[in-house]
């Protein structure tokens, strides 16, 4: 019955104090859960963006080599057999790029050294590489020539190098050869997040060479999809594909690539098995660490909800304190129990919907001036973690709306107690009650 | 009229109730038998304390009797479950508050409107057409737009008696209809209430307040729980109070 819920509305508007004290209340917890929903969603952009560009396509077939039980490469043998049959497994994969992947080596300055993940790119067909790195000094077009490299302004500037100063990258070999190359800086691109400080690109002819790789082989098959959210359902795909193939196939593990040596190292099979990867499984902890920064607000969310419940609660026991004559004629003239019920969670319900909008909308307000403002972030470790030099936001409709509901229920729900109460009104206060 | 049991919208038969007050009883009705025939338009007079209340509530079907039988438009409201009692009271009972009891955040023509937007059977033309005719016979026509904060209490007591009257109930019950209001809006209420009653409406209500009883054609007398005069045949005291007031 409509009226009952003009009623509910007008209620809302009749006691203005109140209604504005509880909204506000209300608002600031959407407010709070909307914000944080918005910098998690950013963060886990970022997170794709730079691991799919760094470190990870969407889905990665890698794997290792083991000549003999305790020394593990990070190769894939033959990879254009792998890749015909990767190829063939999924229709959302748009494309598949190669690189080299090198092991955690010293790269030197004449000033200092660094401990970085080397990898071989085949600057010339590298899309992602290309699409997505800001150059500001060199170019891509000079790093395919044999013997150069790329770093990331942050490590340039603690190298103390720039366009053409020479570094010097050690590789350690499979037959336990430490060997060194000299290579000249052509592009210093812009940091992208915790990664890039750790990464450090070279040609992948290069790469092959520093670690004596054969040229029929790879580190890792990098597949890019349609659309990331396919990322599990392919990798499952691969999998199969892959094993049905005849391929030995590792377990599927949370943990980036070069967490997983060891563990392969100390296993006793020799020969090639292959892995499959999400950007997800790449990115490690990280990727757990966001999950869980969405539970943390989550979990305080309830508990500011629960606080406004008990508000919420004492607000309408008041209002069916103060409107039992109303409610107890509403009853008398044949209004059900049922229908006063309705008439009180609906109350609630519209206070917080309300409420909860005004406070989603607020918040995008705020995310929209933050992200105009571009609050800059110097610190490498929160750098690291934010996976980008800025503070940045995204509002996800789906997810506001998600607040929203999630904050309106809660709230009817915390109306079903006073609602009861209402219901239970005897008609007969109507009757005798003076006023 | 009164030919038959037919006729009679409300029997009370043998009507007791008590209430437990802490320890002991308060025994409010203590054997009551009314009959009330389709076009009365009663007084149910008595000191305070008397019962009139508990009658009225009784008959309202917002309580129910400790023993004996309330039969409202032939049925046994005993045997009745809650939701159907309600139901009786939207259908058959009309009900006029002391303090009016509208709906603060409604307007005048969505009061009046309210019972029968609880009801399934009616249509919004009828809804429109019963709505607007009641407002007009109370005589708030202008006042359409209005809500109760903004009327006197006079004009509340008049939209309540339209808000009792657009079901059409076979009874309407009044607890002190004019108690709040000052006498000469008393007047015009019970003056409107008459009208109402020649036009077919049935009428019960309680008062301790000689002007209304004089204008009552039936004064149902109680006392302490019991009756004292079923208020047939010549009416002195009524007389009396009439005489009195003017
Ligand atoms: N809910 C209740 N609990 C206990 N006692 C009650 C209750 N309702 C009424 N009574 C008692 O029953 C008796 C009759 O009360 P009732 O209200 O019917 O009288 P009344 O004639 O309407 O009086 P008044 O003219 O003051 O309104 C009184 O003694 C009253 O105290
Ligand atoms: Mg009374």
């Amino acid at each position: 019955m409509r009226r009952i819920f003009v009623i509910a509305f007008r209620n809302i508007f009749a006691h203005t104090r109140r209604s504005a004290i509880l909204g506000a209340a209300i608002a600031f917890v959407t407010f709070f859960l909307v914000s944080s929903f918005a910098a998690s969603s950013a963060l886990q952009d970022s997170m794709v963006d730079s691991a799919t560009t760094l470190a990870s396509g969407h889905v990665n077939v890698g794997g290792f080599y083991k000549a003999s039980i305790g020394v593990a490469q990070p190769q894939i043998v033959d990879y254009a057999k792998v890749e015909a049959v990767v190829k063939a497994a999924s229709p959302h994969i748009r494309y598949i790029q190669r690189r080299s992947r090198g092991k955690f080596d010293r790269v030197t300055s004449e000033k200092t050294s660094l401990m970085n993940a080397v990898a071989g790119i085949d600057f010339k067909q590298d899309q992602q590489l290309r699409n997505r790195l800001v150059i500001l000094e060199g170019s891509f077009d000079a790093l395919e020539q044999p013997g150069t490299a790329l770093v990331f302004k942050r490590q340039a500037d603690e190298l103390g190098v720039k366009v053409g100063d020479s570094i010097t990258v050690s590789g350690l070999t499979a037959r336990g050869v430490q060997n060194r190359m000299d290579a000249k800086v052509a592009a210093i691109a812009k940091d992208m997040g915790g990664l890039s400080q750790i990464m450090t690109f070279l040609p992948e002819k290069s790469v092959n060479e520093l670690y004596e790789f054969r040229a029929e082989n790879t580190g890792v098959l990098m597949i890019f999809l349609d659309d990331k959210e396919h990322s599990l359902e392919v990798a499952a795909v691969v999998r199969k594909a892959l094993a049905d193939a005849g391929y030995d196939m590792m377990e599927p593990e949370a943990r980036p690539f070069w967490q997983k040596y060891q563990t392969v190292e100390r296993e006793d099979w020799t020969g090639q098995k292959l892995d499959v990867s999400t950007w997800r499984d790449e990115m490690g902890d990280l990727a757990k660490t966001v999950d869980a920064l969405d539970g943390v607000s989550v979990l305080l969310t309830l508990v500011l909800l629960s606080i406004i419940a008990i508000g919420l609660w004492n607000t309408l026991m008041m209002a069916v304190r103060e409107r039992t004559p109303e409610i107890g004629a509403l009853r008398a003239i044949g209004m059900s129990r049922g229908k006063v019920r309705l008439m009180f969670v609906a109350e609630a319900g519209f206070l917080a919907l309300m409420a909860s909008f005004a406070g989603a909308v607020l918040a995008g307000i705020m995310v929209a001036i933050l992200n105009a403002v571009e609050i800059g972030v110097s610190d490498p470790i929160l750098q690291f973690i934010l996976m980008s030099d800025h503070l940045s936001f995204r509002i996800d409709p789906a997810r506001v709306l998600n607040a929203i509901l999630l904050i309106s229920v809660f709230a009817s729900i915390a109306a079903l107690w006073p609602a009861h109460r209402a219901a239970k009104i005897q008609p007969g206060t109507a009757m005798s009650h003076t006023g | 009229m009164g030919n038959g049991a037919g006729d009679a919208v409300v029997v009370l038969e043998a009507v007791t109730k008590d209430y437990p007050l802490g320890k002991t009883t308060v025994h409010a009705v203590r054997g009551v038998d009314i009959r009330l025939e389709r076009g009365e338009f009663a007084v149910l007079a008595g000191p305070s304390g008397s019962g009139k209340t508990t009658v009225l509530n009784l008959i309202g079907c917002v309580d129910v009797a400790t023993s004996g039988k309330v039969i409202i438009a032939g049925r046994d409201t005993k045997l009745l479950k809650e939701s159907e009692r309600t139901r009786l009271r939207l259908e058959t009972l009309g009900f006029i508050f002391q303090s009016f009891n509208l709906i603060p955040v409604l307007d005048l023509y969505q009061n009046v409107e309210f019972p029968l937007l609880l009801r399934k059977d009616i249509d919004k033309a009828e809804r429109k057409r019963r709505v607007l005719e009641l407002v007009e016979r109370v005589g708030l026509t202008g006042q359409m737009k209005q809500r109760p904060g903004e009327l006197s209490g006079g004009q509340r007591q008049r939209v309540a008696i339209a808000r009792a009257l657009v079901t059409r109930p076979a009874i309407v019950l009044a607890d002190e209809p004019t108690a709040n209001l000052d006498s000469a809006t008393g007047q015009s209420i019970l003056e409107l209430m008459r009208q109402m009653n020649r036009d077919g409406t049935t009428f019960l209500f309680s008062t301790h307040d000689p002007v209304v009883m004089a204008a009552a054609r039936r004064v149902i007398r109680i006392a302490d729980g019991k009756i004292a005069d079923q208020g047939f045949g010549a009416n002195p005291s009524a007389g009396a109070a009439a005489a009195h007031a003017h």
